[in-house]
C-alpha cells in the first residue's frame, strides 16, 4: 500500500480515529526512543554518545543475546529489524525509507515529504518531468519535481543480505576482466546502527567494501532528510556532503571515480575503460549523487536505456540504476542534445 | 529503606536476633563443625558419622511437614539458617549479605550470588575502561527484581534440552534450593550437584571445591572468578578490546558455564554462535558463552577481566538490576510477555552487561 492509499484510510475513519492513532505513535516514540533519545534518524536510538552509556537500555531493542533468530545476535532478520522503525508500519522513526516518505514531526506527524534518497519499494520523484535543462556541462539549477503519491521503484539498492555484485569494487584490472566483488548487501553494510558521529551514520569503510582508507562524511548541523526537487542534491545544512559524498560512493563502487579527463583517457581498465567524471564536489556538477538516488527510484526506462546490459554483460531489464530521471533524463540536464 | 537495613535498625530486633542466633548457632552448628556454608552442617566427611546428630536438624522421621521427611517446606528450612532472621549461616542467601564472622558476627558485605529477596548490587553505576570493569557493591539492599525461583513452582527451564528444529524453549520443572546445591555435602564448589535433579543432563559436571579460604561476599560484581582461581594461561596480545593479559582459571570459572548448562543446555554456545546458526528453531544464533578464563593482569597493569561466560553476566540466585524499556519489553523464549521489569539475573541495569565488554 502506499503512503497516500494509507492517509486516505485513516481519514475515512474519521477524527477519532486519527486522535487515536497519534497518540499510539506518539506512545510508541516515547516507550521506542526513550526520553533523552534524540528523534533524529542519523540519532535517534542509533545516535553516538560522548562516552558510551554503560547501563544502556537500546541493545535490546535489536539484540537478543541467546534467542536471537538472525546473525550478529539480531531478534530478527536485518532489513525486517530496520523496517521496524524505518518501513511502511514503522513509527519507530520518521523517516519511512521503505515508501520514500519523510515527516516532520516526529512520531510521523506534521507534513509529510519525499526521502532524498527516495525509497525502497515506492518512491517520490517525478521523473518524468524535470525541466531547467542547460547545456553548460554543469546545471545547479535545474528542478526534478516530487510526486504526491508513491511509485513503484524500478531499481533499489539491494538490503536483503542476498549476493550482488559491487560494480567496479576494485582497482583497474586489466587484462582481466574483473566487474566487481559479490557481497551481501544490507542496510548495514552502509549505515552504523550503533551511530558513528557521521553523515547519516554512513560508514567510513561499508562492510565488504575492502576500501582503504575508508571516507568520513562529517554530519549534518541541521538535519534535513526531505526534498521539494532532486536535482537539488546538495545537503546545505552539511559542506561535507558534496565534497566527499562520491568518494564515499567509490569505497565500493571503485572504478566509477572518475576525473576530468576520463571520458578521452582510458583507464586501462577492462571493463571501466572510458567514464563519464564523477568527482566534482558542487550543485549540479559531474557526481555520483547527482544523477543517482541512493536507495531506490521509480524512474522509467525505455527502449535503449532498458537494453543496456550491465557492466558483465548480463541482461538488466528495465531498471533505472538508481536514476533521478526517465531514460537518460539525467544526461540531458547539462548536456541537453538533440 | 529495606529490610536488611530494617532488621539492622531495631534494638528489640537486634537482641532478639543475637539470642536466637546464639541458640542456633549452638543447636545447629554443633563444637566440630566449620560454619562454612559448603561445610557447615553440609560437610561431606571422609567417612560417615554413624551417630550422626544433624540429620535431626533437618528431617523428622514421623511427624515431616515437607516431602523428603523435612521438618518444613524446604525454601523455609534453608532460610532457618540463611535467610534474614536467621543465624545458623553467615549467608544470608535472602537479604544477599554475608559476614565475615560466625554467627553474622564481624563485617557484612555483598554476596557475590546477589539475593532472593533483596540484593546488593550497584547495578546503576558500572565503569567499564580498558583498564578494569568494575560493579561496585551497594551498602544498603534493593528490592530483587529477578531470581531463580526455591520456592518449587513449576517453572520452565529455558533452554533445557538438545538443539531442535521445531520450536522447544525448554522443559518444566520445579525448582528449589536443593534443585543445585546438595544439603548433604558432596564435597564440591557450594556444594553444586553435578547433575542437577530435573535438569536432565546425562553428563555430569563437576566444580571441585579447592583449598583455600572460602570467600562468599564481593566488592565488584563485575570481577566474577573465584578467590582460588589463579591458574595462569597464555597471555594474549594488546587488541581493539584492551591491553594485553593473560588468562586466569581455575575450577569455578573453568566449569561454571558448562555446569550452568547442565540445566539451560543451548545456552553453552561457542565462539563463533553470534554468525553460525545452531539449527534450533529457538536458540538460533547466541551469545558465546563457554569461555573458561577471565583476563587477568598484565605488564600494562590491570585489565578488565569480563570473558564471555553464564556467570559473567548473571549472578546465580537474584539481582536488583532495573530495565527499561527495551530492555523490559523483551519477551521470553517462548514468546511469552517476561514479568515486569525482570532482569534476568543480570548484574547491571538495562543492557550494561553488553556495554561492559562492546561500548557502544
Amino acid at each position: 500500500m502506499t503512503p497516500t492509499r494509507r492517509l486516505r484510510s485513516w481519514k475515512a475513519r474519521g477524527p477519532a480515529s486519527i486522535v487515536g492513532c497519534v497518540t499510539s505513535l506518539l506512545i510508541g516514540m516515547a516507550v521506542f526512543l526513550g526520553v533523552a533519545v534524540n528523534a533524529n534518524a542519523d540519532n535517534g536510538p542509533h545516535v553516538k554518545l560522548a562516552s558510551p552509556d554503560m547501563i544502556a537500555d537500546k541493545c535490546a531493542a535489536c539484540h537478543r543475546a541467546h534467542t536471537a533468530s538472525a546473525a550478529y545476535l539480531l531478534k530478527q532478520d536485518e532489513k525486517d529489524l530496520c523496517y521496524t522503525c524505518h518501513g511502511t508500519s514503522g513509527t519507530g522513526a520518521n523517516t519511512n525509507v521503505e515508501d520514500g516518505v519523510g515527516w516532520s514531526g516526529a512520531g510521523r506527524t506534521g507534513t509529510a515529504q519525499a526521502l532524498r534518497g527516495g525509497g525502497f519499494k515506492y518512491a517520490l520523484i517525478d521523473s518524468a518531468n524535470p525541466s531547467g535543462q542547460k547545456d553548460v556541462y554543469y546545471n545547479p539549477s535545474g528542478t526534478i519535481p516530487v510526486l504526491g503519491t508513491g511509485a513503484a521503484v524500478t531499481s533499489t539498492h539491494s538490503v536483503d543480505g542476498t549476493s550482488q555484485t559491487a560494480w567496479g569494487n576494485g582497482s583497474i584490472s586489466s587484462p582481466t576482466q574483473n566487474y566487481g566483488a559479490t557481497i551481501q548487501l544490507e542496510c548495514g553494510s552502509c549505515h552504523d546502527p550503533h551511530g558513528n558521529g557521521n553523515y547519516r551514520i554512513l560508514r567510513p569503510i561499508p562492510n565488504q567494501s575492502g576500501a582503504t582508507p575508508g571516507t568520513t562524511i562529517a554530519d549534518a548541523g541541521t538535519k534535513v532528510y526531505t526534498t521539494t526537487n532532486y536535482w537539488q542534491v546538495k545537503d546545505t545544512n552539511a559542506s561535507g556532503f558534496i565534497a566527499n559524498i562520491a568518494a564515499w560512493c567509490s569505497t565500493c563502487h571503485t572504478r566509477y571515480l572518475a576525473d576530468s579527463e576520463s571520458a578521452t583517457t582510458n583507464s586501462g581498465d577492462a571493463v571501466f575503460s572510458f567514464r563519464h567524471r564523477s568527482d566534482i564536489a558542487g550543485q549540479g556538477s559531474p557526481n555520483c549523487i547527482q544523477c543517482h538516488v541512493s536507495h531506490g527510484s521509480n524512474a522509467s526506462m525505455g527502449a535503449y536505456s532498458g537494453a543496456v546490459p550491465n557492466p558483465d554483460g548480463t541482461t538488466a531489464g528495465a531498471a533505472s540504476k538508481l536514476l533521478r530521471i526517465d531514460n537518460r533524463g539525467t544526461c540531458q540536464m547539462c548536456h541537453m542534445k538533440n | 529503606m529495606t529490610k536488611y537495613t530494617r532488621h539492622l535498625g531495631s534494638s528489640k530486633v537486634r537482641k532478639l536476633t543475637l539470642l536466637v542466633a546464639s541458640c542456633a548457632v549452638a543447636l545447629f552448628i554443633g563444637s566440630g563443625v566449620p560454619a562454612s556454608a559448603d561445610n557447615g552442617p553440609h560437610v561431606k566427611l571422609a567417612s560417615p558419622d554413624m551417630i550422626a546428630d544433624k540429620c535431626a536438624a533437618c528431617h523428622r522421621a514421623h511427624t515431616a511437614k515437607a516431602a523428603y521427611l523435612l521438618a518444613q517446606e524446604e525454601e523455609a528450612l534453608c532460610f532457618t539458617c540463611h535467610g534474614t532472621s536467621g543465624t545458623g549461616a553467615n549467608t544470608n542467601v535472602k537479604d544477599g549479605v554475608g559476614w565475615d564472622g560466625a554467627g553474622r558476627t564481624g563485617s557484612s558485605g555483598a554476596l557475590r550470588g546477589g539475593g532472593f529477596t533483596y540484593a546488593l548490587i550497584d547495578s546503576d553505576g558500572p565503569t567499564s575502561t580498558p583498564a578494569m570493569g568494575n560493579i561496585p557493591a551497594l551498602s544498603t539492599g534493593q528490592a530483587s527484581t529477578s531470581n531463580h525461583s526455591v520456592v518449587g513452582t513449576t517453572q520452565t527451564v529455558w533452554g533445557n534440552g538438545p538443539t531442535s528444529s521445531t520450536a522447544n524453549s525448554g522443559s518444566s520443572t520445579k525448582l528449589e534450593c536443593g534443585s543445585c546445591h546438595d544439603p548433604h555435602g558432596n564435597g564440591n564448589y557450594r556444594i553444586l550437584r553435578p547433575v542437577p535433579p530435573s535438569g536432565g543432563a546425562t553428563a555430569s559436571v563437576t566444580v571441585t571445591d579447592p583449598a583455600g579460604a572460602k570467600v562468599y561476599t564481593t566488592t565488584n560484581y563485575w570481577d566474577v572468578k573465584a578467590s582460588t582461581d589463579d591458574t595462569l594461561g597464555p597471555t594474549h596480545a594488546a587488541s581493539k578490546y584492551g591491553p594485553a593479559y593473560q588468562e586466569v582459571t581455575g575450577n569455578f570459572i573453568g566449569n561454571i558455564a558448562a555446569w550452568c548448562s547442565t540445566c539451560h543446555t543451548r545456552y553453552l554456545a561457542p565462539t563463533g554462535s553470534y554468525k553460525n546458526s545452531s539449527g534450533d528453531a529457538v536458540y538460533t544464533y547466541r551469545h558465546s558463552s563457554n569461555f573458561k578464563f577471565v583476563k587477568g593482569a598484565s605488564t600494562d597493569g590491570p585489565v578488565n577481566p569480563g570473558r564471555p561466560n553464564c556467570i559473567q553476566c548473571h549472578v546465580s540466585h537474584g539481582s536488583n538490576a532495573t530495565m527499561g524499556n527495551f530492555s523490559s519489553a523483551v519477551t521470553q523464549p517462548d514468546g511469552s510477555t517476561a514479568a515486569t521489569g525482570g532482569s534476568r539475573l543480570l548484574r547491571a541495569d538495562n543492557r550494561g552487561t553488553c556495554q561492559m565488554c562492546h561500548r557502544k
